[in-house]
């Protein structure tokens, strides 16, 4: 019983991304085969020289895109930039995680353990601002950016991502201050440290497990934006190149499914490498 | 009980250590920020809605009063779309619930390759929005899809079906796309909770001779109920404000049976650079939004008292 | 504009239908005359440039850019964006107050930016006037607003053409591809008979079957709009026709259901692998077909929509100035654009001859026709001169779409075409709703 419902979930989850993984390592020439099989007759690594700028081996010409097999004289679409928007990418995400985590965890201890005038009204506000839709924000943070002349730079996306991570990370974060003890705040009072001294020597320690999921929650959500990139930058990070690659007319799902493959490589190992913290962090931050 | 004493004991010393100025300047940053990330731009939209702002952004434009609202509740589009975005959420919420709700169970149990599965989950949630709809666009695809492959095999279709361009299929099949990734979501923000809840009340409760579901619904379901609410609220968000698994799948189509508020403010904004109207509609959605989210918190936090 | 005034040309108060009947003669007599109040393009040295340009080969892009840099010591600075978010991106940029100086632009979302003043009236630059003199007349429309404003250049033009498997359609016994709509779903009938499941394949999907309204009407005989841009296809017995047969196609299963949804790349495979007998579509996609050498590419020609029974679309997007380019930096702008649109200093078609190596593009001047390096560079596979005759004879490309409501109305037309071909209307209710869209597109009051 156990066993079944686990392989119902099993192929729920996997499906979809197993049949991303086949096709990545399928020859464009084989993608309309009937029943659609589980795994190519013949893989190939192609597609991923392709979208990593390696020269191919098998000859086959992936017209639009491989302009050395075809005899083409360009490509349609710049595939091997992927490497570099994911670094890209991962650069925004860490800056965004340490500057969110920065000024959320103070506001959050704060809002865990101070009131004053209009925190009350500062949590509301934090909790309800997820209910207005980013689109929204594009334009006037477009302008925002311009004054201080920031557009089509890192500091573009760093900005404009804190906004609708900050919100999260006070709220994963208040919950998880909540469930400390303050008896440990007045122990370190009462050994004469100061405020700040107990928050970052007696508090922080203990809230590393709460610090690290609600950073890779920022981190994914981060790296999952599109349209504030595709806007305030020449498609910086990853989704909005993905993006790119949809639109080309000639771009084909062979080659789109082995860029997708490596664009979430990065996420879903650092998922898999903090799970254990999420859930412990999560069960804190939702369990009030 | 444990639990209790600490809240009571940090209520007091909040009274006690409170130091107002303190506690504000630690909130300080992060005021700052949302007030000019967030909160400027959310009231400028507001005000935005009752004026007829000029494409080119200059100036602040015409006072129009509620005209941008009269023309939106007088346009059957517009009703249209507001159900359909509805719709959608509705297919999600449920979806990522249930679905969420069976997966953490089952991961609560103990047997062999539980922690596979759990690995296993974080697969779709680590997938930007974006990329789960690309992925589903071409998985659910009718001429190469593999879940059209799959059906054949199981003898459930006789011949591909193409989900993604028949109007009555291509809203679920969307749904269901951003289910995939939520639902994972919901079952480990689940799962924390269910990992939380003493072992012994539900052997006691086995002991007394109560069913599975019996328990379920008696000793699960109340437990869960805090984390629920704080899932529903999420779900609700993310249904009526998704754009990308959307954009990426079907761009609101075939016909219209895809278009949600967000394509039209999306379409209002960016290609025709109508911001009145846009500002309405974004006020709109987010009425729609709150009205949804406190419909949620309200039905399961008062069954929580019973 | 401001800065075209000091060019007060004998140009400026005409319309556009007096202005493209002029302008053989008068562009080519008030050319050098302009040239003598602006800076000539020589002394523009030094500028820097942003262009802003969708993702389409962006290494041929980039060595265009380079050569016409290295040429006139001017820098520019290339921005690529997708093209699926480019029209978002660019009015983000443009209202966020950080245009672009010289951009790609669709065409019918051209003049919008010109009455905006994102987009500069090109009138009395030197050389502008003869630039749209040497177009087909049947081009000039598009780059000629209705006031006489010159609001683009070309990038590149298309004409939409059926590209055909000549096995297939003879083996099902016709000696020529159709030469009606009619034809066309009659000869896919016994095509699928033969056994091919869905003959026919199209880029049917919501946002750009606005073009195929134009193609199917100009086809069927049809003209959609009159010369002051007002909607007439609805009174038109024929477009019933042309709609009708759009439904029974995709109703009949001449098309693959998922025709609503598929990009072109799965059709072109379609077409390589033998599984589909027509395509319609820009005529450079033959060369995909042809080049992805699947079991079936080398059956693959091409033939006009509906052979000689009508015409077909003529499309073509665009480059634009920025509204608010001046002085020097303006006659740099310019000299770049005719580079990039026109001719290069010598009077060579570079970088079409270009385009015309690397994607089979075409440009909308008969000149780059009969240029022997565009013959040279032109895949031996594709007949130019029939698509030079399409471009000449045989096409139109529509003025009303580069109207500044036009893109309010090209918006609504992928839910009505689709409401169509699915069944939930009628070809009467289609027309009638189109007209509806027209209006309140007009207006200015879509959803």
């Amino acid at each position: 019983m156990i066993y079944s419902a686990a392989a119902v979930f099993v192929v729920w989850i996997l499906f979809p991304i197993w049949y991303t993984l086949s096709s990545s390592f399928t020859k464009p020439s084989e993608i309309g085969a009937r029943p659609t099989p589980f795994w190519p007759a013949s893989p190939t690594l192609d597609n991923y020289r392709l979208v990593l700028g390696i020269p191919t081996k098998d000859q086959e010409c992936i017209p639009g895109i491989d302009i050395v097999n075809c005899g083409a004289a360009a490509s349609n679409v710049s595939v091997n930039k992927l490497v570099d928007t994911m670094f890209n990418s991962f650069i925004v995400g860490a800056a965004v995680v340490f500057f969110t985590l920065l000024i959320s965890t103070i506001a959050a201890y704060s809002l865990s353990r101070y009131r004053f005038a209009g925190s009350v009204f500062f949590l509301n506000f934090t909790i309800l601002s997820r209910i207005v839709p980013g689109l929204v924000l594009v334009a006037p943070i477009f302008i925002f950016l311009r004054v201080l002349n920031l557009l089509n730079t890192p500091w573009a996306l760093i900005i404009s991502y804190t906004s609708f991570t900050l919100p999260l990370a006070i709220i994963i974060l208040k919950n998880y201050f909540d469930q400390i003890s303050i008896d440990l705040e007045e122990a370190a009072a009462l050994d004469g440290a100061g405020r700040l001294q107990t928050l970052k020597l007696v508090i922080l320690p203990v809230a590393v497990p709460g610090l690290i999921a609600t950073g890779v929650l920022v981190f994914l959500e981060s790296w999952s934006e599109f349209f504030f990139a595709l806007v305030l930058t020449d498609s910086y990070t990853v989704p909005a190149l993905l993006a790119g690659f949809l639109s080309m007319q000639t771009f084909n799902w062979t080659l789109l499914s082995a860029a997708t493959i490596i664009a979430i490589i990065p996420p879903v190992l650092l998922v898999m490498i903090f799970q254990k913290y999420i859930v412990t962090a999560l069960a804190s931050g939702t369990g009030k | 009980m444990i639990l209790k004493s600490h809240r009571a004991r940090r209520e007091e010393s909040k009274r006690s250590v409170s130091n107002g100025r303190f506690g504000f300047y630690l909130a300080l940053p992060s005021i700052l920020v949302l007030l000019a990330l967030l909160a400027i731009p959310a009231v400028l939209t507001i005000f935005q809605s009752f004026f007829i702002v000029p494409p080119d952004g200059v100036g602040i434009g015409e006072f129009t009063k509620v005209d941008n609202y009269l023309f939106l509740f007088k346009n059957e589009i517009f009703w249209a779309t507001s159900l359909r975005s509805i719709w959608f959420a509705l297919i999600f919420i449920v979806g990522s619930t249930v679905i969420g709700m069976a997966a953490a169970l089952l991961l609560n149990e103990k047997f062999v390759g539980r922690m596979v599965l759990r690995g296993l989950l974080v697969l779709p949630w680590a997938c930007p929005w974006l990329i789960v709809g690309i992925i589903w666009k071409w998985f659910a695809d009718g001429n190469i899809g593999l879940l059209n492959g799959v059906l054949m095999r199981l003898n459930l279709i006789s011949e591909y079906k193409d989900f993604l361009s028949d109007p009555s299929w291509a809203i679920w099949m969307t749904a269901i796309a951003a289910t995939w990734r939520q639902s994972c979501l919901v079952a480990l923000l689940l799962l924390a909770g269910l990992q939380t809840m003493p072992r012994e009340i539900w052997d006691a409760a086995s002991v007394d001779g109560a069913g599975i579901f019996q328990r379920f619904r008696h000793i699960t379901l109340p437990w869960l109920r805090p984390a629920l609410t704080v899932v529903t609220v999420l779900n609700v968000i993310y249904g009526l404000m998704q754009f990308d698994v959307i954009f990426a799948m079907t761009q609101g189509g075939p016909g219209s049976s895809t278009t949600l508020l967000s394509f039209l403010i999306y379409r209002q904004f960016f290609i025709f650079t109508n911001f009145g109207i846009g500002s309405a509609l974004a006020v709109a959605l987010a009425l729609i939004a709150l009205v949804g989210g406190l419909i949620a918190v309200k039905t399961l936090y008062r069954k929580i008292e019973v | 504009m401001e800065s075209t005034e000091n060019g007060s040309s004998l140009n400026l108060n005409m319309d556009r239908r007096t202005l493209l009947k002029s302008m053989g003669v008068a562009g080519l007599a008030s050319a050098p005359l302009l040239n003598s109040g602006m800076m000539s393009a020589a002394e523009a040295a030094g500028q820097t440039i942003n262009f802003t340009a969708w993702e389409y080969q962006p290494d041929t892009i980039k060595s265009l850019v380079a050569n016409w840099s290295k040429q006139t010591k001017n820098k520019v600075n290339i921005s690529f964006i997708p093209n699926v978010g480019y029209t978002a991106g660019i009015q983000a940029r443009q209202r966020g107050g950080k245009p672009a100086d010289v951009f790609y632009n669709f065409a019918y979302n051209s003049q919008k930016f010109v009455n905006q003043k994102w987009a500069a009236d090109l009138r009395g630059l030197p050389g502008a006037e003869k630039m749209v003199a040497d177009m087909f007349p049947s081009a000039r429309s598009r780059f000629v607003a209705e006031n006489g404003a010159i609001v683009s250049a070309p990038y590149f033009s298309a004409v939409h053409m059926l590209q055909y498997n000549k096995k297939m359609v003879a083996a099902a016994g016709f000696n020529s591809t159709p030469n009606s709509l009619q034809e066309t779903y009659d000869q896919c009938k016994k095509i699928k008979a033969n056994g091919v499941e869905s003959p026919y394949v199209a880029y049917w999907v919501k946002d750009f079957v606005e073009e195929y309204l134009h193609v199917y009407l100009l086809a069927g005989n049809v003209q959609p709009f009159d010369k002051k841009g007002d909607p007439i296809f609805m009174d038109d017995p024929k477009t019933l026709d042309v709609l009708n047969w759009w439904q029974a196609m995709y109703k009949d299963g001449m098309t693959p259901k998922s025709v609503l949804t598929d990009d072109p790349g799965k059709h072109t495979s379609s077409m390589a692998n033998g599984q589909a007998a027509f395509y319609a579509l820009h005529h450079y996609f033959l060369r995909d077909i042809v080049e992805s050498k699947g079991p079936s590419s080398g059956d693959i020609s091409q033939a006009k929509i509906v052979g000689t029974g009508g015409k077909t679309l003529q499309m073509g997007e665009v480059i634009q100035m920025g509204g608010k380019v001046t002085g020097a930096k303006k006659a740099a702008a310019w000299d770049f654009m005719k580079t990039y649109g026109y001719k290069d200093k010598s009077g060579k078609f570079t970088t079409f001859q270009k385009w015309a190596a690397s994607g089979a593009l075409c440009a909308p001047y008969p000149g780059f026709f009969t240029d022997p390096k565009v013959i040279a560079a032109f895949p031996d596979y594709m007949d130019l001169s029939l698509i030079k005759d399409t471009f000449q004879n045989a096409s139109d490309i529509v003025p009303a779409r580069t109207s500044p409501w036009y893109q309010g109305f090209q918006a609504q037309c992928g839910t009505i075409i689709h409401d169509l071909l699915l069944g939930n209307s009628n070809a009467r209710a289609t027309a009638n709703a189109l007209a509806i869209a027209c209006k309140t597109a007009k207006s200015g009051s879509g959803l």
